[in-house]
């Protein structure tokens, strides 16, 4: 699998810079963000503080190629260690009948706000669960075409490269759960560089009247792996044996338009994993959210969303899903108020929450974003956390955090 | 000699008559049939060109956008922010129905999503210009009852100066637009902007140029009179008919790099 990696990268590489130099138009742009975040409880403690460079090259070859690298550059002030991550590196190239783009990309699926069950095409890197979205997203090598055809747009998508959502460690304040005498999970058994273990999905989308709505397929790996036990005859107690990932389809659908003043959209995945005995795995398993948003006449926008995970066995609830919205919820409601302000509505303030239904927890995200220049913007903000030790939030209620974030964009 | 000069007379006499009866049609059109002229005015079948939006405020201080734009006629929209850097890839998709509202969409590159555009939302401004979402729309002729207010003359251009007044079901941000009508060409180069309390809010000028056989705008300028706020749109590179093909004004072509 690496190799075809390696070998898909050097082809792109091939192709941009064997065209006409004349040609082709470069550009670099890119940001620098720095961002120190503190525990409320202790503010000598750091949590991030770190300096990040994204740079992105972009290029285009006359008029139906062009190519784009995006990488982060992170500089961690506490581990003191620098790393550079390409998020990113294709090519796209357009005709009349179908647009393709190769190599490491992230392909975003879904029309509801931050809660999407059927954006599962990159696995996130949840290390820094408090990152933003589309910076934990991980890029992998994919071909995507999208088909044109009447009003129908029909996106093919061939996955080349394989990788997992990258959790939080086990022994750290931010684990998403706890496995009793175990510190670390062990490396988990990936997929098989083969063809017939690569992984695939479509979607077909248009617009119908006054709503966008598409439906969709996947077929490919659950993003988490599964842990498989046995019993420690000696121990007397469970031992875990190693990490398995399972293959699973997904069918997806969603639509986003306008009803009166209301804006209104839906998303829904349901999830088939392959015939298994396992007890930890669910099979099948349906997510949606539906929600809705409404402007109102001083410019506040509110926007509210409703999440729920169907199992077929109630003993699944307790399993976390290893597809879907990335976070261990069965029932749970988000809300986002958002008021921008300024001659030129340059600054904003937003509050957004996520209230878990079954569990009884919180997270709520005050945040003040200040534009004083073009291109450089100030952010303030609380990350706080409520509920029961057993919900998702209520585990972290000592990680309460404030948070400064500063960003030149070129 | 006198036949061909009674001849000449005859044939001046039908033109004067021809071109008064012409100004007569012209002064009694009424408000509808102005506004339908204005409606179905002779425009480019398509048009590009590289827009800079000038954002500026009371004190004087600008914040420049630039924008790749291509139209086609009326009903079709799309523009490509090129800067800033921080907003560098955004796009703005806009296609209008007779029948219906317009549907929008803005891509922001940081999402890599493209977003549809409730109809409740374009009462909100366009990317922090003074123009709303609504104003970068299409105004549909048949939501609105009009009135001729007057006629006058502005920059030493004979106008009709239309009032319109939206229909209870349209949802707008405005109780009136008052619009000067050029007589010659049925192009708007003057609008004022009435809130729901009937008060003037925002006016917009149209400065004019002509490019091969249409009229069209050079710049747009939309100030706001409450916090004296204005936004400047100059249109540079402007080209006309070009064959612009339909397929760049779909969702997919906004993610496309620039």
């Amino acid at each position: 699998m690496k190799r075809l990696f390696l070998l898909s990268q050097v082809i792109i590489i091939l192709i941009v810079f064997s065209g006409e130099v004349d040609a082709q138009s470069y550009e670099i742009r890119g940001s620098l963000r720095e961002w120190v975040k503190v525990f409320a409880k202790s503010p000598n403690e750091l949590d991030v503080s770190e300096t990040r460079l994204k740079l992105e090259l972009l290029s285009t070859v006359g008029e139906n190629t062009s190519f784009k690298v995006k990488s982060y550059g992170t500089y961690g002030t506490i581990s003191g260690e620098t790393n550079w991550n390409f998020q990113e590196a294709f090519i796209d190239y357009y005709s009349d009948l179908v647009d393709v783009r190769f190599g490491k990309q992230v392909i975003a699926w879904g029309k509801a706000d931050e809660l999407n069950p059927t954006d599962i095409l990159n696995p996130q890197d949840l290390s820094n669960i408090t990152e933003e979205k589309n910076i934990r997203k991980i890029g992998l090598t994919s071909l995507k075409t999208e088909w044109k055809f009447s009003d129908y747009i029909l996106e093919a998508i061939w996955k080349i490269e394989y990788d997992d959502v990258k959790l939080p460690p086990l022994d750290s304040r931010w684990a998403l759960f706890n496995i009793p005498g175990l510190e670390a999970l062990p490396d988990p058994d990936y997929p098989q560089y083969r063809i017939q273990d690569t992984e695939w999905a479509f979607k077909l989308s248009r617009t119908i009247s006054m709503f966008d709505v598409s439906i969709s397929y996947f077929d490919g790996w659950d993003n988490i792996a599964t842990s498989i036990f046995s019993f420690d005859l000696i121990a007397q107690q469970p031992q875990l044996d190693k990490l398995k990932f399972s293959r699973t389809k997904m069918i997806g659908a969603d639509f986003a338009g306008s009803v009166s003043s209301f804006g209104l959209w839906g998303e829904a995945a349901y999830f088939i994993t392959e015939k298994n005995d396992d007890p930890l795995i669910k099979n099948p398993y349906l997510q949606f959210v539906i929600g809705s948003d409404y402007t109102f006449d001083n410019g506040i926008k509110i926007n509210l969303q409703y999440f729920q995970e169907v199992n077929k066995e109630k003993s699944d609830e307790e399993i976390m899903s290893k597809l879907g919205i990335g976070m261990p919820l069965q029932q749970a409601s988000s809300f986002r108020l958002e008021k921008k302000f300024g001659e030129i509505e340059e600054h904003s303030i937003e509050i957004f929450g996520i209230y878990d239904i079954k569990n009884h927890g919180l997270l709520f995200q005050p945040k003040l974003i200040l534009t004083p220049e073009d291109a450089f913007d100030i952010e303030l903000g609380l990350i706080l956390y409520f509920g029961e030790e057993e919900s998702l939030f209520g585990r972290f209620e000592d990680n309460n955090q404030v948070y400064l974030k500063s960003t030149y964009s070129f | 000699m006198k036949r061909n000069i009674i001849m000449m007379l005859g044939l001046a006499a039908f033109f004067v008559v021809l071109n008064f009866s012409e100004v007569k049609a012209q002064e009694t059109l009424t408000a509808n049939q102005i506004m339908e002229h204005w409606d179905s005015r002779t425009i480019p079948v398509d048009m590009t060109s590289q827009m800079t939006m000038n954002m500026i405020n009371k004190k004087g201080k600008v914040r420049t956008r630039l924008l790749k734009t291509y139209r086609m006629g009326d009903d079709k929209q799309i523009m490509w922010f090129l800067k800033p850097s921080d907003v560098k890839g955004s796009s703005f998709l806009r296609l209008s129905y007779d029948d219906r509202d317009d549907d929008m969409w803005i891509y922001l590159p940081a999402f890599s999503k493209v977003r549809r555009i409730a109809s409740h939302a374009k009462k909100g401004s366009f990317m922090g210009t003074d123009f709303t979402f609504e104003d970068m729309g299409d105004r549909k002729l048949k939501d609105f009852n009009y009135k001729i207010i007057k006629e006058e003359e502005l920059n030493g251009k004979p106008c009709w100066v239309v009032e319109s007044i939206p229909d209870e079901d349209v949802t707008t941000d405005y109780s009136k637009i008052v619009s000067w009508i050029w007589k010659e060409e049925y192009i708007d180069l003057k609008e004022e902007y009435f809130d729901k309390k009937n008060k003037l809010k925002k006016l917009k000028n149209v400065d004019i140029i002509s490019v091969d056989k249409y009229w069209v705008p050079k710049s747009v300028t939309m100030e706001n009179l409450k916090t004296k706020h204005k936004t400047e749109m100059l249109f540079d590179e402007l080209e006309v008919d070009t064959g612009l093909d339909e397929k760049v004004f779909k969702s997919n072509y906004m993610t496309r790099i620039h």
